[in-house]
């Protein structure tokens, strides 16, 4: 049986997914003034590390960190329809990728499941 | 948790989270330090005996790491750490100034030959001590080390810098200072046989300095794509290197040099003007971005919108190197880390 990360290709998939994945973001005014002051590269070793779990890989991202790191985002007015946002795009990135839906719908499950540690809730 | 450290004779307190370089800083210790953000490697330190995480290590070369030095700005301990200081031995190189050159009104050039084992890539940085003073910064190299002989840095001049305003004012010939490093990983790869994809450079005042360096090595290692150098400025008399650079894209038929002021005054033609990043994005247009490899040095908020800008339209991330000149902020300014070079 093949995991979730293996089907989707592993690392060489993460960092493929991760340039459409970011360019996505920045692009979407709805989310992208979130990374207004962040620097890129930091960014994108967080997008990878953000991927690499919802993709089911070896992860050390944990329930803390993620609480950890969107805290003074809340601040900001980080909400649900933001998370909505990171999850539709993720599931595009995704489809421009070729991966079948059920593991896009997989995916999606794991990124939602993070959704309470991320709103602090 | 709350832990201790243990430096020169001294138990010191650190609270919460704090890095040792601010622990120790709160404490009125006089540590090197400069940009903050574990790029400058001015706050290297050694640790006795502790395991130290990849985070405070980033970036040391190897032979560093294995004898436990450490970022002071980069390490949150999470036990107590016994630190202290590198001795100039254990960690730099002797070097003399034999040249230096007025660039423009505000930015010397200093040629220092190097009184011991070194080696480095064009476009890559080290670290300046000023003998007799605690003072540490970084500074690109611009020329080709290995064939020349000596590294060559561009300073540009900034008022009441601790290091700056010694480099251009005062320093000559025959003075001897240490320099530690090289690091960074704005250089040149030729990456395949080829060599024909197309780099883009870009930067404001002395972030030209390392695109020089990754230019000349380039067409050294007879790289066959297009090479854009754009070299933004507010006003003419800021840039620098202009003839020479012009000279080079005569000699060179795939460099395309693009000096940009932002302000229009008396300028010759041939100048771009307006703002760099619209000129880079012009450049950018027609180029496989595929392909593309960007390199952006200077002032950081402008080699940030040019890393976004870039990214944006389709360059790969891993093809976009990137040097902020980060600058110490000063005391009495507020918390942000990251002053821009104007
Ligand atoms: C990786 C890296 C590479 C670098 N390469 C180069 C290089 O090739 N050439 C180069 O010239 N510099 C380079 N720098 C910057 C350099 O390291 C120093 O930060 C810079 O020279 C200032 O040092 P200083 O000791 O003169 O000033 P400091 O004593 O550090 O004080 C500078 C003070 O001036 C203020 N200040 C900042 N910017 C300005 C400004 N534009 N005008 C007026 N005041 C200002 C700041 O608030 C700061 O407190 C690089 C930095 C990094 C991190």
């Amino acid at each position: 049986m093949t995991t979730l990360y293996e089907r989707l290709g592993g690392q060489p998939a993460v960092d493929t997914a991760v340039d459409i994945f970011y360019r996505k973001m920045l692009a979407d005014d709805n989310v992208s003034p979130f990374f207004d002051e962040t620097d890129m590269d930091g960014q994108i070793a967080k997008q990878k590390a953000f991927l690499t779990m919802v993709f089911g890989g070896p992860s050390n991202y944990t329930g803390k960190d993620m609480r950890e790191g969107h805290k003074h985002l809340i601040e900001k007015g980080l909400n649900d329809s933001h998370v909505d946002a990171v999850i539709e795009h993720l599931g595009s990135t995704l489809k421009e990728l070729g991966v079948a839906d059920a593991d896009i719908a997989e995916v999606a499950a794991i990124a939602n499941g993070a959704r309470d540690d991320v709103l602090n809730r | 948790m709350a832990t201790k450290l243990s430096y020169q004779n001294n138990i010191y307190a650190l609270q919460d989270g704090e890095t040792v370089l601010d622990g120790l800083l709160r404490h009125g210790q006089d540590v090197p330090n400069s940009c903050k953000a574990g790029a400058c490697q001015s706050c290297l330190m050694k640790a006795q005996g502790s395991s130290l995480d990849s985070k405070a290590q980033e970036g040391l070369k190897e032979t560093l790491k294995a004898q436990n030095f450490f970022l002071a700005c980069q390490c949150v301990p999470d036990e107590d750490m016994d630190v202290s200081l590198p001795s100039l031995a254990e960690t730099t190189i002797e070097a003399e100034i034999i040249y230096k050159e007025q660039l423009c009104h505000n930015v010397v050039a200093l040629r220092l030959k190097l009184l011991g084992e070194f080696s480095c890539r064009a476009g890559q940085y080290i670290s300046i001590l000023r003998n007799g003073t605690s003072v540490v910064r970084s500074y690109s190299v611009s020329n080709l080390f290995e064939q020349d002989g000596f590294l060559e840095l561009h300073i540009r001049r900034i008022e009441s810098g601790a290091m700056s305003v010694w480099a251009c004012d005062e320093a000559k010939a025959g003075d001897k200072i240490h320099i530690r490093g090289p690091a960074g990983d704005c250089f040149y790869l030729a990456l395949n046989e080829d060599q024909s994809f197309p780099l883009l450079l870009a930067g404001t005042g002395t972030g030209l300095a390392p695109l020089e360096g990754v230019v000349l090595d380039a067409l050294k290692q007879g790289h066959k794509g297009d090479i854009h150098i754009l070299h933004g400025a507010l006003k003419e008399d800021d840039l620098y290197h202009v003839d020479m650079l012009q000279a080079l894209s005569e000699e060179h038929g795939n460099l395309i040099y693009t000096p940009c002021i932002l302000n229009r005054g008396n300028h010759k033609s041939g100048f771009h003007i307006g703002p760099l990043d619209q000129f880079v994005m012009q450049a950018l247009e027609p180029l496989d971005k595929t392909e593309l490899r960007t390199y952006f040095c200077g002032a950081p908020d402008m080699v940030n919108l040019l890393k976004k800008k870039a990214f944006l339209a389709g360059v790969s991330s891993k093809n976009i190197f990137s040097d902020p000149f980060l600058i110490r902020e000063r005391k009495e300014a507020g918390s942000k880390a990251e002053t821009a070079l104007s």
